[in-house]
């Protein structure tokens, strides 16, 4: 059963003719192509408003999640009410707790800006009443009321002062009270010759007025509380007349808000309370009053302003968010502190809305890596998310650094559909480590990887011509589009598929593009795809040279022609960051009397993987009851990748490693001309493999730099013919003779085309026909074990003579 | 005095005792010689009431803060008089100084009032306070006894006010009030923001008055005139403007009495010319 080389067809499934010149006559495509799974969810979740039904949208890089996920968002919200409008404002019974107010949407702006001019009205109307001739009079008179009053309380003490002959002298700090001649105190020596009597008589009557002035000095400070009270109220007065009818316009215009009507209540009330904060302008104070001013804990006039947080106005729709850098703060919104004099200081001004502000009531979208990636975000989001409303604690608190006194913003309620764009693995690794997770993201957007070819080509060249004009490049010909849809089917790995990640696309579009320019083309051909993809191979290929140079030199020993007893070339894959290549490796095997073992040398030193453990394991198995099932498998046999230093996994090398056991145990060369990939089962099978096209090319580059001979290829599993999208110059090879491809989907197969002896099948006595290659191992083995059994036999008795 | 066709101030007397008002009367005293080409002469009185008081045997003092009883002692008394006459020296020189007016300084012992007058007897022009170290309010005993007593003229300075522009003069077109005018003309040192105020009953007398004003002021700078019938106007005129008022005794709408209500009603600066 000679195994035959594949057709040069089934190497490269080229693209049929298409129906079009250039890509300019294409129109654009609708909507994303093979998503349809992801647009149904996505669909879903953002109709569904309902708690926990954010979405998460996952899967590999460069499938349009962003750019569908952001349409689907657009045309949705555009037709939905737009979100309502934000402020904080001040509150006068606690200012460390500024309160939130939600208003229709369009109703903030309007309303910070009556909110400015009021204070801009008041800063004129309020001096204007203090400065009027009214107020100075009235002023004068409460001024002249208090005077009297402390005149009355003096002159009373005076007057009877002067009924006893004694008066009120002023001394540095008070009164003293002195007996006096006419209107001179007396002396004190004339005073001493006084007789007694009127000595003690002065005395008491200096006593009694004494502390009748003592009583009069104490009632003072009362009678200017007195007045100061007075003018409050007359403060208050002017104050009321300077913002009553402003405050009445406002209520007028603000009436069908019953919020603002109860903050323009407390404004008044407050503005009444601090009117001198609006006359420091217009009075010449000192210098102390200054610094006071500047000194002191609340913002003057701000106060009675707005922070509009969130201003809807104009908006069409709900909004749309996102949030490129998922910052703890950018989510939750901060508190901003301002210098003023070496201290920080905040107010209800400082406020700042996060991404959470300026998507409520509408859709945040944000990349979930990096939200996972920024400390407490996270927690943050699940936080608001459960109590349903966003809260603006800054990081210092709630780490319990810092016990300062800050703002605490009342929070505001949260409506938000939230949509998370990551990989497959960031959203199963959240599904299986954070259990809120699942209760949150209820619905998953599962992007593709690819798509099915047939009847997508000229869709998929639409997409081109979509892409082509989205960035503006030149029309790209048929033959350029058939290149391109072929290099989708490569970059997916499959001759029937086509890749959904339209990054790399887009990449080799834009490459393309540059190599038609520097060819001075008008539109882009063929020849510049392919000089755009040689060069993306060239730019990243130093890696792969240097294995080619280190084979061509000899120092990694690969034979290409030739036959070898249990040695096998072996196929493996390099991924370096987004490019692979594949470079043959030596795979050899030795056999000999043992206890049924087959050896694992990778495994042994830890440069193996489990996978590749499970693969040796699996064809010892093979072996064993293949060749030696009803006798003791007496073989020790020991595997090796030569000139392996970094490690091997993967269990593609497992048939290869199966060839060179059986080559070692049946003594027949193997052909070094052909390279093997490919797995096997307990029964022999050949299966599917990953990489398979960049293994042929591998090996073809390193026949092709001794030259090709004609007899060399590789075998790959059956299965892996599907995948086979190979390179030009390897499928003009092939095609040529030169070079080729067979399948094998049995070991038996392949040891065929190896050694090119029959392999023999397996009669209903499990013996092997004369001559092939099983009966030769099968032979060996029974050869091994009867030499086992001979060991293990007791040695008889020496004969006496 | 006597009535002759220019006063001449050589000699301003400040009376100084280390009060806030006095220090104002001071910026404004040494700003009037400055202008006028005087000499500065300050007068410390020390209280002798307040030092006989302390000499009592029984003598104490009420905190005018608090009431509260504090012992008086002679000694003591002596020493914060030294203490405030030389602050009030000290001010006095720093102000002199910076005008570059001539100056001097004297302490005497007596009763307040009582010196203030026989210095102003020798002076020109008594400057002082309008509130002293006062037991009441309005202007201070002191105060009022020196403006309606003194024999020469008093210049009133109020807490706070200097001696600005512009002028306002009172003018009943007599000979003493042609003095006040030329004085107020010097004051007004040809900034053109004289106002004179043509105290008349009647409209036609006043339209008279007020050409003698205008051609005794030929060459001396712009002047307004406005005409005042009564004592309210002339005090409203003073209340608005907030400037120097001028006026001499025999200003015809105006007599002693008026003085007095004058000055509780006005608290600009005032001088009166003797």
């Amino acid at each position: 059963m000679a195994t035959k080389p594949l057709p040069t067809e089934a190497l490269c499934r080229r693209c049929p003719t298409l129906p079009f010149e250039t890509t300019a006559e294409l129109a654009d495509v609708e909507g994303p192509l093979g998503q349809e799974r992801a647009m149904e969810a996505l669909e879903f979740g953002t109709g569904l408003r309902a708690p926990g039904y954010h979405i998460f949208a996952l899967g590999p890089p460069g499938v349009g999640k962003r750019s569908l996920t952001t349409r689907v968002l657009a045309r949705r919200a555009a037709a939905e009410p737009a979100a309502e409008d934000w402020c904080y404002l001040n509150n006068f019974s606690d200012p460390q707790k500024p309160r939130a107010l939600r208003l229709p949407a369009g109703r903030g702006g309007p309303f910070k800006r009556d909110m400015e001019q009021l204070i801009e009205d008041l800063r004129a109307s309020i001096p204007a009443g203090f400065e009027s001739e009214e107020y100075r009079m009235r002023l004068q008179v409460l001024e002249k009321q208090l005077a009297e009053e402390r005149d009355k309380a003096m002159s009373a003490v005076q007057s009877r002062a002067a009924e006893r002959h004694v008066t009120l002298v002023r001394t540095p700090v008070g009164f003293a009270v002195a007996p006096v001649r006419g209107s001179e105190v007396v002396d004190p020596e004339q005073f001493r010759q006084l007789p007694e009597e009127e000595q003690q008589r002065i005395q008491k009557d200096i006593a009694a007025i004494q502390e009748e002035l003592q009583v009069a000095l104490r009632g003072m400070p009362q009678l200017e509380r007195k007045h100061r009270d007075r003018v409050k109220e007359l403060n208050r007065e002017m104050a009321l007349y300077a913002v009553g009818h402003l405050m009445d316009e406002l209520r007028q215009r603000h009436a069908d808000s019953p919020e603002i009507v109860a903050h323009l209540e407390a404004v008044q009330a407050d503005v009444i309370e601090n009117v001198h904060d609006f006359l420091g302008s217009a009075e010449a104070e000192d210098a102390a009053g200054q610094i006071r001013k500047l000194f002191s804990e609340s913002p003057a006039l701000s106060r009675y302003g707005v922070n509009l947080m969130v201003d809807n106005g104009g908006a069409i729709g709900r909004p749309v968010i996102r949030e490129d850098l998922p910052t703890f703060a950018n989510l939750a919104g901060r508190i901003e502190h301002h210098a003023h004099f070496g201290t920080l200081v905040t107010d209800f001004t400082l406020i700042r809305p996060g991404a959470l502000h300026r998507a409520n009531g509408g859709y945040l979208v944000l990349d979930a890596r990096r939200l996972l990636s920024q400390p407490l975000a996270w927690e943050y989001l699940k936080t608001a998310l459960e109590a349903g409303e966003v809260r603006i604690d800054p990081p210092e608190r709630l780490y319990g650094l810092s016990a300062t006194a800050s703002l605490e913003p009342e929070p505001i309620p949260l409506d938000v559909k939230l949509v998370l764009l990551g990989e497959r693995h960031v959203y199963h690794l959240l599904a299986a480590y954070d259990p809120e997770f699942l209760a949150h993201f209820k619905v998953a957007a599962d992007f593709e990887d690819a798509m099915p070819r047939d009847g997508n080509e000229l869709q998929y060249a639409r997409l081109v011509a979509t892409l082509a004009r989205a960035d503006k490049l030149r029309p790209f010909s048929r033959a350029a589009v058939a290149l391109a849809i072929e290099r989708a089917s490569r970059l997916a790995e499959d001759a029937e598929k086509l890749t959904a990640q339209i990054q790399p696309v887009e990449d080799l579009l834009r490459e393309a593009d540059a190599c038609a320019a520097s060819a001075r083309h008008d539109g882009v051909g063929a020849e510049d795809v392919q000089a755009a993809i040689d060069g993306q191979i060239r730019r990243q290929g130093r890696a792969r040279e240097r294995l080619l140079e280190q084979i061509a030199r000899g120092t990694r020993l690969i034979d290409t022609s030739g036959e070898k007893v249990g040695q096998v070339n072996g196929l493996s894959v390099v991924q370096l960051g987004q490019f692979a290549f594949g470079t043959p490796s030596r795979i050899t095997a030795r056999v000999r009397l043992g206890k049924g073992e087959v050896v694992d040398i990778e495994r042994q030193v830890e440069l193996g993987g489990p996978i590749h453990s499970k693969g040796v394991l699996i064809l010892a198995s093979l072996l064993g009851a293949r060749y030696a099932s009803d006798r003791p498998f007496s073989l020790s046999a020991s595997l090796v990748f030569e000139q392996s230093y970094g490690g091997v996994d993967g269990d593609s090398a497992s048939s290869a490693e199966l060839y060179a056991l059986v080559s070692a145990l049946s003594g027949l060369p193997v052909r070094q001309s052909v390279a093997v990939t490919g797995s096997v089962n307990q029964f022999g099978q050949v299966q599917a493999i990953g990489g398979v096209n960049e293994k042929i090319e591998g090996f073809f580059d390193v026949c092709r730099a001794r030259g090709l001979s004609g007899d060399q290829g590789v075998l790959i599993p059956g299965a892996n013919a599907k995948n086979l999208m190979l390179r030009q110059d390897v499928v003009e090879a092939c095609s040529s003779g030169k070079f080729h491809v067979w399948t094998a989907e049995h070991v038996d197969e392949g040891i065929e085309v190896l050694t090119g002896v029959p392999a023999g099948a397996g009669g209903a006595d499990g013996a092997f026909p004369e001559g092939t290659v099983n009966a030769r191992v099968a032979a060996r083995l029974a050869q091994l074990a009867a030499a086992a059994r001979a060991f293990a036999a007791p040695q008889p008795a020496k004969e006496q003579p | 005095m006597t009535t002759q066709a220019r006063p001449d101030l050589r000699r301003v007397l400040v009376a100084l005792d280390a009060s806030r008002a006095s220090l104002d009367a001071l910026s404004a005293a040494a700003a009037l010689a400055a202008r006028l080409g005087a000499e500065l002469e300050g007068l410390f009185v020390e209280d002798v009431n307040l030092v006989r008081a302390a000499g009592l045997p029984f003598a104490s003092q009420l905190s005018s803060l608090s009431g509260a009883p504090q012992p008086l002692e002679r000694h003591s008394v002596e020493l914060e008089l030294r203490a405030l006459a030389a602050a009030a020296r000290a001010s006095l020189a720093e102000a002199a100084g910076r005008l570059q007016v001539e100056w001097s300084f004297r302490v005497v012992r007596g009763q307040v009032s009582a010196e203030l007058l026989s210095a102003a007897a020798r002076a020109d022009v008594l400057v002082l306070g309008r509130t002293g170290r006062r037991v009441r309010s309005g202007p201070g005993e002191t105060a009022r006894a020196a403006t309606t007593r003194s024999p020469t003229s008093v210049l009133l300075v109020g807490r706070g006010t200097d001696l600005g522009q512009p002028v306002l003069v009172a003018y009943d077109g007599s000979p003493a009030a042609d003095r006040v005018l030329d004085l107020a003309a010097r004051l007004d040192a040809g900034a053109g923001k004289l106002t004179v105020l043509v105290t008349a009953a009647a409209p036609g007398p006043a339209d008279r008055i007020a050409e003698r004003a205008r051609r005794r002021l030929e060459n001396k700078g712009a002047a307004r005139y406005i005409v005042v019938a009564r004592r309210q106007d002339l005090v409203a005129a003073a209340r608005s403007s907030g400037a120097l008022l001028v006026f001499g005794p025999a200003s015809s709408a105006l007599g002693d009495a008026d003085l007095e209500l004058i000055l509780d009603e006005i608290e600009s600066p005032l001088l009166v010319v003797r």
